[in-house]
């Protein structure tokens, strides 16, 4: 047994019908991948379900088991009394869950399962395990608990959403036990190759133009510790809005310059309000702490914020003086 | 037992005195890697060990420790009668060792160890597994019949080769090498210190002109390709030699393009061409009609003596010969 919760988790679904699972706030790979996999656990042990998540899902997930049970919903008007149990997974706040801080979470029973440090513990049953890689990578842990069956479907859904949290094993969050079991989902069938063309090889053309205008402004600040670029909404409309803009520059460029801890992308996403992606080098630098600072929250090898309230220019610039101060 | 050469070739090194290895020409993080561990194993059995190379180390390379000893050697100058024994890593045929395809097989006793397909079988002993990703890997099942303890720097020197041939395991890879991989890092590799050398420690200059091409790269839908160039007038500015390996993993990553196409004029008149295939396209069949060569997915070529404007034309005729087909 890897998790003394495990088993009252499992006591809390049996004892429900019918369960909502979550996919957080523009939702990521891993997000989506643990809830498609929590999905597929929940049908073995007889229970409807649905997963709903207040943006889009991600279209090249869509060879993912359960993808078509996802559902775009507006959290201050949905009925959740037809509900009597509610999954959160992969969310360390309430707000990343609604998609604003002004939005509560509904009054149903809640188990909140997440591997982010910065968690908040706010569920009525807690099982946070910040050493694994993936909200993917603890959800196998638990469903061999379960004694869930991992059928290739189920593999394919828990590794792609360990490829997506890890870069493919690239990122320093990668341990022995990530590659262990990403081995055992392979051997149940997970096709490795066929997951990473979908995720990582897919992109569209104006994201890679996104990515050149990112480098562009990239600068080194005069510290010599990090990177910083700043992209303004005119740009990034005229770039035409492409997915995943600010977490794949931020995940492949900015934390590549040889001599710096760390690197920042700034996007001003919509009007007035700037979203801020960190990533660390190495495992040496933490960069929760500046997006605490700033609001945020997150791992020490990404994590993130929301800046708003002040011009473009002011925005960054607090961003980037409070980045100084950590170094 | 792994390999039935294994007990022989443990057997010849036990009987040499003063032993050669090798790093390839151009080596990288699985010959440099794969060199430094057995240069470790045979050190400790009290033998004398050098590690030639007919090319430079990379910088990326020089975390490993020990890698300042690999020396950098012109073979036709190398006195092999001090030697008596060759290990050869990782190397396919001899030109491959030397640097030369007019330097004849020395007068030694060579030992393969590889995993090249095309290996030419060279040595008087092949120990050569195809069916590896890494010759890392090789070299671990070697040692596991060899009953040789993998400490910290053994397993830092085999991981490293791992993670290099596997492209960082975005490659094809089996699920046993994940948990060789696994296992290096309980015994003490360090991934995260390989991963940062090997994959974070681009130049800000090469950032700079990475930038450039990709606002520059077109999407020829036709013909289903990406395409960039950049000239050299753009280039000086930045780099003296760029390394833009990065930009290769972005143009074959383009969702409904069958490759890419990546040219960059690095001196005057000289432009190094680099195509990726994105799944099943055959890309060497246009690097070799452009000159050079390659595999299927990964291929390239090297055209000099054209102005930079000829280069692109000539090289987009030719891709799209082959992409309509």
């Amino acid at each position: 047994m890897t998790y003394r919760e495990s088993q009252e988790i499992l006591a809390k679904i049996k004892s429900a019908n019918k369960i909502l699972i979550n996919c957080h706030q523009r939702p990521d790979v891993d997000s989506i991948s643990s809830a498609l996999s929590m999905c597929q656990a929940l049908h073995q042990l007889g229970k409807e379900v649905k997963i709903i998540c207040p943006d889009e899902k991600l279209p090249e997930l869509d060879f993912l088991e359960c993808y078509e049970h996802f559902a775009t919903i507006d959290f201050a008007n949905f009925n959740f009394s037809d509900y009597d149990l509610f999954i959160i997974l992969d969310s360390a706040s309430q707000e990343v869950v609604t998609g604003s801080k002004e939005i509560k979470l509904p009054n149903i029973p809640t188990i909140v399962i997440d591997h982010h440090m910065t968690n908040l513990s706010f569920g009525d049953i807690n099982l946070i395990d910040e050493q694994r890689s993936a909200a993917t990578e603890l959800l196998y842990l638990l469903f061999v608990d379960w004694g869930i069956k991992i059928t290739r479907p189920l593999a394919t859904s828990l590794l792609t959403g360990i490829l997506g949290d890890t870069g493919a094993f690239e990122y320093h969050n990668t341990t022995p036990k990530t590659l262990q079991i990403a081995s055992k989902l392979m051997k149940k069938g997970a096709d490795k190759d066929e997951i990473l063309l979908k995720i990582f090889r897919s992109k569209q053309l104006n994201l890679l133009k996104f990515w050149g205008k990112v480098l562009d402004e990239l600068e080194v600040d005069e510290s010599g510790k990090f990177t910083w670029c700043a992209i303004a909404y005119a740009d990034y409309q005229k770039l035409g809005f492409p997915q995943t803009a600010r977490e794949s520059a931020s995940s492949s460029f900015i934390r590549m310059v040889e001599g710096t801890e760390f690197g920042i992308v700034m996007l001003e996403e919509e009007p007035g309000v700037l979203r801020v992606s960190l990533r660390s080098r190495s495992s040496d630098f933490d960069v929760s702490e500046i997006a605490l600072a700033l609001g945020g929250g997150g791992h020490s090898g990404a994590a993130g914020a929301t800046v708003i309230n002040g011009s473009f220019e002011e925005s960054v610039e607090k961003v980037v003086d409070t980045a100084r101060k950590f170094i | 037992m792994n390999y039935k050469e294994s007990k022989k070739i443990l057997q010849l090194i036990k009987q040499a005195k003063n032993i050669l290895i090798n790093c390839h020409v151009h080596p990288d993080a699985d010959s440099v890697g794969g060199a430094l561990a057995l240069a470790l194993v045979i050190k400790r059995l009290d033998k004398k060990v050098k590690i030639v190379c007919a090319d430079p180390i990379g910088d990326e390379l020089r975390f490993l420790t020990s890698s300042e000893l690999i020396e950098e050697t012109d073979f036709s100058k190398l006195d092999y009668e001090e030697y008596d024994l060759f290990l050869a890593l990782d190397t396919s045929t001899w030109d491959r060792v030397c640097g030369s395809k007019d330097l004849p097989l020395p007068d030694i006793k060579i030992i393969q160890i590889d995993h090249h397909k095309t290996n030419s079988m060279y040595g008087q002993i092949n120990l050569v597994d195809y069916t590896k990703k890494s010759n890392c890997e090789i070299l671990y099942k070697v040692f596991e019949d060899w009953q040789v303890k993998i400490d910290e720097k053994l397993a830092q020197y085999l991981l490293t080769g791992i993670i290099g041939d596997t492209g960082s395991f975005q490659y094809e890879t089996p699920p046993e090498t994940l948990e060789l991989a696994a296992k290096l890092m309980r015994l003490g590799g360090n991934k995260e210190e390989i991963s940062k050398n090997l994959s974070r420690s681009v130049e800000f200059g090469d950032i700079k002109i990475i930038g450039e091409l990709l606002r520059n790269a077109v999407f020829d839908k036709k013909h289903k390709f990406i395409w960039c160039a950049i000239p050299y007038k753009f280039i000086k500015n930045y780099s003296e030699d760029p390394k833009l390996d990065a930009v290769d993993l972005l143009l074959q990553g383009t969702r409904g393009a069958t490759f890419g196409i990546r040219m960059v004029e690095k001196a005057p008149k000289e432009v190094s061409v680099s195509l990726r295939a994105r799944d099943d396209f055959d890309t060497s069949k246009i690097s070799v009609e452009l000159g050079g060569g390659g595999h299927p997915v990964a291929s390239g070529a090297k055209i000099v003596g054209m102005n930079f404007n000829e280069v692109v034309e000539k090289v987009l005729q030719t891709a799209r010969k082959y992409a309509s087909q």
